[in-house]
């Protein structure tokens, strides 16, 4: 996000950067809680997308393809690591989806009818 | 009340009032910057970007709206901290009606503050810290929001797997609470 500030860039790496960047700490944010931790892994796509734009896009310096090269390993590097939650949600985002989701056979259990 | 297979309550006041603190203070900022575009305060404060604030308020993207899209983002806020004070602990189950305006209030509010963050420097060629402020706060609250959200999602999904009324269930329903988790 502030990479084109530091690092004289062209307009297509300068917007790749200003467009990634805000995306990049909206996802890292999210994950921080609990129930959507899986956003993180939007950051791998980003990370990935990252080092794509290294080829795709026209970097003029080594140090500008150096940043945005460390960063997409980094991201995918970090945004990789699994991480364990003691909160319990219902079965997540995904029980929405599901046959037969965790909350309902719960709820079952304790008599849903009551 | 504990929604099943959770272990917190996600509608006590301890969850609620933050999001509702930093609701607020999202809408006094969204209102100073609507006072600078409606001409009721000559300058507007920036410690970092000098008067890049004011170039992004008088931009020709921010003039796209009918009216301030300062005060926009402060109608949202305002929706977000309403909708945050509505209900009792219990409410998503006893008004998923509330908890899903909530929910959608806080989401794509948050979305809107990021597209507005990265047209910033692409489309108007400069930043606002008041703007960034906004769009931090916009984020923050997103999945604070959306524990509540999920557990009013899932107990209509319980309430549609027992072939019960959802559309009564969603507006709150004393006979359906009694009857399902």
């Amino acid at each position: 996000m502030i990479s084109p500030a530091i690092f004289t860039m062209n307009e297509s790496t300068s917007n790749n950067n200003h467009i990634v960047g805000p995306l990049v700490i909206t996802f890292s944010v999210i994950s921080f809680w609990s129930i959507n931790r899986n956003a993180i892994k939007a950051n791998i796509v980003l990370g990935a997308w990252l080092l794509i734009s290294l080829v795709v896009l026209n970097f003029a310096y080594a140090l500008q393809l150096l940043s945005n090269g460390s960063c997409g390993v980094l991201l995918i590097l970090l945004a990789s690591i699994k991480r364990e939650s003691e909160e319990k949600f219902g079965g997540g985002w995904r029980s929405l989806f599901q046959n037969n989701p965790l909350h309902l056979r719960e709820a079952d259990k304790n008599g849903n009818y009551q | 009340m504990i929604p099943p297979a959770w272990n917190y309550n996600p509608s006590t006041w301890q969850q609620r009032i933050p999001l509702i603190i930093v609701g607020f203070t999202g809408f006094c900022i969204a209102m100073y910057l609507a006072f600078y575009q409606m001409h009721m305060v000559n300058s507007v404060w920036d410690p970092f970007f000098g008067d890049g604030t004011e170039k992004v308020l008088t931009s020709k993207l921010s003039q796209k709206f009918p009216i301030p899209d300062a005060l926009l983002g402060a109608f949202g806020y305002l929706i977000d901290v309403v909708s945050g004070i509505i209900g009792g602990t219990n409410r998503w189950k006893t008004k998923p009606w509330i908890v899903i305006i909530f929910g959608i209030a806080v989401g794509p509010l948050g979305l809107v503050s990021i597209l507005l963050v990265i047209s910033q420097p692409i489309v108007v060629g400069h930043w606002c810290t008041l703007c960034l402020c906004s769009a931090t706060i916009s984020v923050i609250m997103i999945s604070p929001a959306m524990d509540e959200f999920l557990a009013s999602l899932q107990y209509l999904q319980r309430v549609k797997r027992k072939q019960l009324s959802v559309w009564k269930a969603f507006w709150g329903n004393k006979q359906i609470e009694q009857k399902i988790i």
